[in-house]
């Protein structure tokens, strides 16, 4: 997992535009960082930088208080 | 005096005449502490990611406003209190995030853009991921025999190995393997 870490670039630091779109209000954006079944993707799979990371964390959370993305999905009844 | 948004979802049954009446409650009271409403907006009717209420839609109503601090509580017990409003999130906001009027079509623009090249950064990964899955194959077909000794091991995970690269020959080989597990039977 280590090599996989490392061969990947934050996407954030490569364009910063996208910095803006870490927001509750875009959650078809924040969408890319979670599982099919609702869970928050780890950095080291995806890359993004600690810094970025805990924004993305956060804000999925406020989304998910809104019904805008969901806690958990159950794959059996989707 | 601080910048804060709110938005709220209003139970689906309700109709536009009583959506307008909650909605200026609510500005009525941000005004009556002296706030000021910079950005009203309205999202629509959304599908739910979990229901609430039992309710599987909801109205999204969003707003920005000026207001000191100590008043926000006021607002957000109106809120929990009104029985028609299912959820709400008042959360504070730099001045460089106030929305105007013309933001609502260009946000709509760069998102289309930026979900492109976030879909080529993905792409990348699934390949690495794929190449993952094969290591882990590899490793559990050596899993399984580890009740062998060691010297039919390291035979056999060339022959894995090679049952990847040609398909045509699976058969053939699995017959070396059973005589080769005669071989260290005998042994």
């Amino acid at each position: 997992m280590a090599i996989l870490a490392q061969s990947r670039v934050c996407p954030f630091k490569e364009d910063k535009d996208l910095i803006k779109q870490i927001d509750y209000k875009q959650y078809k954006f924040l969408k890319k960082f979670i599982t099919d079944q609702g869970k928050i993707i780890p950095s080291h799979v995806t890359g993004v930088s600690a810094k970025y990371q805990r924004l993305i964390a956060a804000e999925i959370k406020k989304a998910r208080i809104l019904a805008l993305l969901p806690f958990a999905v159950d794959p059996r009844y989707s | 005096m601080n910048n804060y948004e709110i938005v709220y979802i209003i139970h689906p049954a309700l109709q536009e005449g009583r959506l307008i009446d909650i909605k200026s409650k609510i500005h009525e009271k941000i005004t009556s502490f002296k706030g000021k409403v910079l950005y009203d907006d309205s999202w629509g009717k959304k599908k739910l990611a979990y229901a609430i209420d039992k309710q599987k839609y909801g109205t999204y109503l969003f707003c920005q406003f000026l207001l000191e601090g100590k008043d926000v509580q006021a607002i957000n017990t109106d809120c929990e209190l009104n029985s028609n409003i299912l959820r709400h999130l008042i959360t504070r906001i730099d001045s460089s995030q106030i929305l105007d009027e013309k933001d609502k079509k260009e946000v709509k623009k760069e998102t289309n853009k930026k979900e492109a090249s976030i879909e080529v950064v993905k792409e990348k990964e699934e390949v690495s991921e794929v190449v993952e899955e094969e290591k882990e194959e590899v490793s559990e077909v050596v899993e399984e025999e580890e009740e062998v000794s060691e010297v039919v091991e390291e035979e056999k995970e060339e022959v894995s190995e090679e049952v990847e690269e040609v398909d045509d020959t699976i058969d053939s080989e699995n017959d070396n393997k059973e005589t080769q597990e005669e071989n260290s039977e005998e042994k």
